[in-house]
């Protein structure tokens, strides 16, 4: 509303100085003679100036004087001729109609067709300091990345952005944000305990050793914490020590007794883990992770298999790949897994030699490089 | 709201310089003085508007408001104050607008201050001002809205490119554009006079004080770019003869002829319809510099065939201005009076060969510069054309020029008398001749040529000194006499030697640094030294470091003359993030002498870089020059006689039109 004031009166300021001489005018226009015969004087004063001072001779400025003098001369008698002309009362008047009725309505037309009165403006600082008015999750985590970005040691600004990450999947940024926000804030529980989920998450549910010990910090400072337990109950089965694996569940299952949607997912754990420790076909396990990496149908299948059967179909499927990247290099999400699968396998010295040979082969590739590297970190397999 | 008042503010510009083109011509047609008078309102009016809109484009900039199209384009949050605000024209659009911005500051200027100028000649001119105006800001909504807005609002700008972050670029095009569109007033002057059929003596009084500003300003700001492209494109050099450069060279070609000229109508109402013709062809070409400049037919050919919007906007504006004004010019300059007739020998004779001189060698540079294109349109091979092409064939123009410009200001109107003027001018003779010898003494070894050249800038020095000399009797009478004759000079005849001698100084930093420049390319590794021209680098070795959005990669280097130290030089490399590229900066050591100039190249193993060292001698000079000749431009300005007054019974009477505008 306040632009529409302001364009408004903008107009009719502008109208009224611009047509003022329409409504006032003033009669004679021929006045060309006198401003050229004026111009004549000061040149003929000039040169008497000039002569005084010796600047020019006397015949000089004599000459000069003449010449000045005649058109001086011709001038006056233009003037003489000139007859006296009258203003028509008519065309100013018109003139005043025609420009008050179409200028504003023009300017208005082009300014509405190329312009967008209904958009504020938006200055960066306004839109820093003032989030309420953004909606857009996107824009959000931009305004924040871009203030990261130029004050890089906003502690606040990690911490506040590292869960955003996290539910929005991009666990890399996620891992990368905790880091950042326990460099400058320190660790707290939370923020390790998030460190861990983003770690474990980043690797498709695979505990690795850093999401380890940033779980078990995480316990250490705060024991009611749920996330890092169900993860290192995950981790200890993983590791195929079941028996501790099965203790957390139990203390898990203690911790929220009235919760029956809760007691039921970790007795199927339970269930779970109690069966594979046995060798036995485990009951249907419900995901506390989101599922990534091998198919669903995959994972049922092992789980149905005996330890000996299961590690016989990992050997070839961990083979299958093997002889797969041997033959066609050029696929880097397949080496990547296959040094997870022979890290997890516990055969690190393959995982090590597999590196090697995917940095040969991705050698001018600095993307693959950095995510083959980050991978061996994680793992554990670059000391 | 700031940005769509400033997108409004400009389009009621549009409207208002409507009226100003059409009003006035009306009322001169039918004698209205009330619709004539219109033209002065509306010149202030539309500078205000214009100004508004310019004001708001830069909040914009400075708020960083990527909710509007043009800053998110070029701007970036991380960018420091200064480039932020030097971005509003760094770009196609808010170039533009400053275009209009200072074509609007010229024409209220008439308004305002032109109260000397008869009332129907201000009214015409005020209506081609305002036709131009249109032109452009029709051109800018059109098809170069700075003003369009993006929404949502992306969350950071796409930055500026950083070979253009530099101060010298930041104030460099302000001031061409003075100079381009203050022409644009000689060439409202011109058409109005022959939209009126009348032209004399005075007409040249009142249009050279605008054509001065004009050439003083495009005069300074060729001289900043030089000076730009001297020091941040790292090789040294400050000329190319650059399509670019050689569209703001053209006009200033041109303009200094049309200065010329003008006195020449001025004091002997001769050369009329030659300078009319002048006015006509320098803002001609200085529309056809907005052309070459803004159409991207210089990067080639074929992309503007691509994307012709602007480009054929652009040549529809040229077709319409310089069409329209010389069939005019065909129509009505036969009606207008001839001025007399002259003798070779005398001022105005001189100035007339100055004229051809400057006319013919602008020529020259036209050919160079179009040829390429033309040929590239219609054959499709790309050729360029250089230094050599202009070697050839300006610089033997400007010599003969540059040799008689000593004796222009000494030659009497009417009838000169060579012979004593050249008695006169025995002085600067003597010392060039005697510059030559010490020159061929001190650089035996050539080029050969190189030594004349500074018996040229001599000649011009001492012969620009030599008329303040002769005029007030130096060494004839006494000191007291002279000193009171000094006092008693117009102060145009300052000016006038002050940008004579500026170009003899000029000619003097062109000539020594293009024929006794010294450059060395070596691969130097830590601890590594050059010697060049008495100098003696150290390179200590590179570090690392981090400005305000770029990082950057400095070398470091001892300087030392005689063993003594002189300074410490530091070339950089920057590369610049959020625009993904990278500026050379090169270090650069100003002395009177010569500058030692250092541009840190490619690293090669161990630590070691390329280096390339040049010394330039007296490069400096180079914008010594166009400075002194900026200065004697406004001396000149200053003159009591270029301020002329207008006649009393109309000084009263222009009070009251004024009234509103308070």
């Amino acid at each position: 509303m306040l632009l529409w004031v302001i364009l408004a009166a903008l107009t009719a300021v502008v109208l009224s100085f611009l047509l003022y001489p329409l409504v006032v005018g003033r009669e004679v226009v021929n006045e060309r003679d006198a401003f050229d015969a004026a111009v004549y004087r000061d040149q003929l004063d000039e040169i008497e100036a000039d002569r005084a001072r010796g600047l020019i001779g006397d015949a000089e400025a004599e000459a000069a004087r003449l010449e000045v003098a005649r058109r001086l001369l011709a001038v006056d008698e233009k003037n003489s001729d000139a007859s006296g002309e009258g203003s028509r009362g008519l065309l100013p008047r018109a003139a005043l109609v025609l420009v008050v009725a179409c200028l504003p309505a023009t300017v208005l037309g082009a300014y509405l067709y190329y312009g967008s009165p209904q958009l504020p403006d938006q200055p960066l600082a306004a839109r820093l300091t003032d989030p309420g008015q953004e909606t857009d999750i996107g824009v959000l985590v931009a305004r924040v990345e871009a203030r990261l970005r130029a004050f890089p040691d906003e502690g606040a600004g990690w911490d506040a952005i590292a869960p955003i990450y996290l539910s929005g999947r991009r666990y890399a940024d996620a891992a990368e944000a905790y880091r950042q926000a326990i460099r400058l804030l320190g660790p707290s529980a939370k923020r390790l305990s998030g460190l861990g989920q983003a770690l474990v998450l980043e690797q498709q549910g695979l505990v690795t050793e850093p999401a380890r010990i940033a779980l078990e910090e995480a316990l250490k400072q705060d024991e009611t914490l749920i996330e890092p337990r169900i993860l290192l109950a995950i981790a200890k089965e993983q590791e195929g020590n079941f028996d501790d694996a099965l203790a957390d569940w139990r203390g898990l299952r203690d911790a929220r007794q009235d919760d029956e949607r809760w007691t039921s997912m970790v007795d199927a754990r339970i269930a779970n883990a109690q069966a594979r420790k046995s060798g036995e076909a485990p009951a249907a396990v419900s995901p506390l992770t989101p599922q990534a990496g091998p198919s669903a149908a995959d994972v049922a299948a092992a789980q149905n298999m005996t330890p000996a059967e299961r590690e016989a179909m990992v050997d070839q499927m961990v083979k299958r790949l093997a002889a797969r990247l041997e033959t066609n290099g050029d696929d880097l999400p397949g080496w990547l897994r296959l040094v997870r699968a022979y890290t997890v396998l516990g055969r690190s010295e393959d995982a090590k030699k597999a590196l090697a040979q995917a940095k040969d082969l991705f050698a001018g590739n600095a993307q693959a490089i950095k995510q083959l590297d980050t991978l061996a970190a994680d793992l554990g397999l670059t000391s | 709201m700031i940005a769509e008042t400033g997108h409004y503010a400009l389009i009621l510009a549009l409207g208002v310089a409507i009226v100003q083109m059409v009003l006035p011509i009306i009322g001169t047609r039918f004698n209205d003085p009330r619709l004539a008078a219109v033209s002065v309102p509306a010149a202030q009016l539309q500078f205000i508007l214009i100004g508004i809109a310019f004001a708001a484009l830069t909040v914009a900039y400075v708020t960083s408001d990527f909710s509007v199209l043009n800053v998110w384009q070029n701007s970036h949050s991380a960018k420091p104050m200064i480039y932020k605000i030097s971005g509003v024209w760094g770009n196609h659009e808010g170039s533009m607008v400053l275009w209009v911005l200072i074509l609007a500051l010229f024409g209220a200027a008439v308004a305002t201050f032109g109260s000397n100028l008869p009332r129907r000649l201000r009214a015409n001119v005020l209506a081609v001002q305002g036709s131009i105006a249109v032109a452009f800001l029709l051109f800018i909504v059109m098809t170069s809205n700075p003003f369009l807005r993006v929404d949502p609002a992306p969350f950071d700008g796409n930055g500026l490119n950083p070979v253009l972050q530099d101060p010298a670029l930041a104030i460099h095009p302000p001031f061409l554009y003075v100079g381009y569109v203050g022409f644009s007033m000689a060439f409202s002057f011109a058409v109005a006079a022959l939209i009126d059929g009348r032209i004399d003596a005075a007409w040249a009084r009142w249009v050279r004080p605008w054509t001065l500003a004009a050439w003083m300003f495009l005069t300074l700001g060729i001289a900043l770019g030089s000076w730009w492209a001297y020091y941040e494109l790292g090789w040294g050099g400050f000329w190319f003869w650059d399509p670019v450069e050689n569209a703001s060279f053209m006009p200033w070609l041109a303009g200094t002829a049309l200065l010329h000229s003008a006195l020449v109508m001025e004091k002997r109402d001769a050369l009329k319809v030659w300078t009319i013709l002048l006015a006509i062809i320098t803002f001609s070409l200085s529309l056809m510099g907005a052309f070459l400049v803004r159409s991207g037919v210089l990067t080639s050919v074929h992309a503007f065939a691509v994307d012709p919007a602007r480009g054929v906007f652009i040549l529809g504006i040229m077709a319409v201005f310089i069409g329209g004004s010389f069939a005019l010019f065909a129509w009505r300059a036969p009606l207008l009076s001839q001025g007399g007739l002259f003798a070779p020998i005398s001022r105005e004779g001189a100035l007339v060969f100055n004229n051809l001189l400057l006319t013919v060698s602008c020529a020259a540079v036209f050919v160079g510069t179009l040829y390429p294109l033309a040929l590239e349109a219609v054959t499709g091979e790309k050729i360029s054309v250089g230094a050599p092409f202009f070697n050839l064939t300006f610089v033997p123009l400007v010599i003969p020029l540059l040799l008689a410009v000593p004796f222009g200001p000494l030659l009497a109107w009417k009838r000169g008398d060579l012979l004593a003027v050249a008695q006169r001018l025995t002085v600067a003779a003597v010392v060039s001749l005697f510059a030559i010898i010490v020159a061929l003494a001190m650089y035996q070894s050539g080029p050969w040529l190189a030594p004349l050249g500074i018996g040229l800038g001599f000649w011009l020095i001492v012969g620009a000194a030599t008329e303040i000399a002769t005029r007030s009797k130096l060494f004839q009478a006494s000191w007291q006499e002279s000193w009171r004759r000094m006092q008693n000079l117009p102060r145009a005849s300052y000016g006038t030697a002050l940008a004579h001698a500026g170009v003899g100084v000029m000619v003097l930093g062109l000539v020594a640094t293009t024929a006794w420049r010294s450059e060395r390319i070596e691969a130097l590794a830590p601890g590594g030294t050059v010697d060049i021209a008495g100098y003696t680098l150290t390179f200590k070795g590179v570090k690392e470091g981090q400005g305000p959005n770029y990082k950057e990669l400095v070398g470091v280097f001892d300087v030392t003359r005689g063993g003594q130290p002189v300074t410490t030089l530091i070339p950089s490399k920057r590369s610049y993030a959020v625009e993904n590229s990278a500026t050379t900066e090169a270090g650069i050591y100003n002395a009177w002498g010569g500058d030692l100039y250092v541009v840190l190249g490619d690293p090669l193993k161990d630590g070691a870089h390329t280096v390339r060292v040049y010394f330039n001698p007296l490069v400096r000079l180079i914008w010594l020059g166009p400075l002194l000749m900026f200065i004697g431009g406004g001396v000149s300005l200053t003159d009591r006689r270029l301020r002329v007054g207008a006649p009393k019974r109309a000084k009263q009477k222009s009070e009251p039109v004024m009234a509103p505008g308070k």
